[in-house]
């Protein structure tokens, strides 16, 4: 067996896709919503697939999003 | 002149009527034309839930005015918003720099609404063809 799993590489969502890339934005929070988890914390990119490139501008888009309570910050525990 | 792109998000307390909302927006207004500063667009995104609780509130009407204006015009615009009472929170967002007003296409950028806009205004037409 071995360690990493031989499954197919993830391709950035954004990189693929420029309109989605264009759509990027803190006003956009249904489309923010998908990179973060149920407890809102940001998906980090080994997971999620996204580039560095979009992973530093999706990051800075939900804390601005969070800044004016369209996402929420951290969920209490569950 | 040059001008610089901004737009400011202001959270809006929605108990206590329309009233708030249009003396936050006259202040706005005010505020940036003092400082020679031109309106682009005003997006109304109506009452929405907050995320998590500010002050007391669930819930905040939500305006987001984006502009041509220089640094004074934010400053101004931000210090109107603090001493406004009904105001929950504000964020102003820099959008882009040297912008030319003699050049700028204002009629096609007023046209260019945000997700969040074109959603409310869905909804109040939703509304409004219910209640006709």
């Amino acid at each position: 067996m071995s360690k990493k799993s031989a499954g197919k590489k993830k391709s950035c969502p954004f990189a693929s896709d420029l309109q989605l890339a264009a759509e990027l934005d803190y006003k956009n929070p249904d489309l923010l919503k998908r990179f973060v988890t149920d407890r809102g914390r940001i998906v980090p990119r080994r997971i999620s697939g996204v580039s560095a490139f979009y992973q530093r501008r999706l990051a800075v888009q939900i804390k601005r999003a969070r800044a004016i309570g369209l996402l929420p910050y951290a969920a209490k525990g569950v | 002149m040059f001008l610089r792109k901004y737009e400011t998000v202001v959270l809006i307390n929605p108990e206590l009527g329309e009233e708030a909302v249009t003396k936050t927006l006259t202040r706005m207004r005010d505020g940036l034309t003092s400082t020679s500063g031109k309106e682009i667009r005003l997006e109304d995104w109506g009452v929405k839930r907050i995320a998590y609780e500010l002050n007391g509130n669930r819930r905040a009407h939500y305006l987001c005015l984006i502009y041509l204006g220089s640094n004074s015009s934010v400053a101004e615009i931000e210090r109107l918003l603090k001493i406004t009472e009904a105001v929950i929170k504000f964020q102003t967002v820099f959008l882009e720099d040297r912008v030319d007003p003699a050049k700028f296409e204002f009629e096609k950028e007023r046209k260019n609404l945000s997700e969040l806009a074109k959603r409310a205004k869905a909804k109040a037409d939703a509304r409004k063809e219910v209640s006709a």
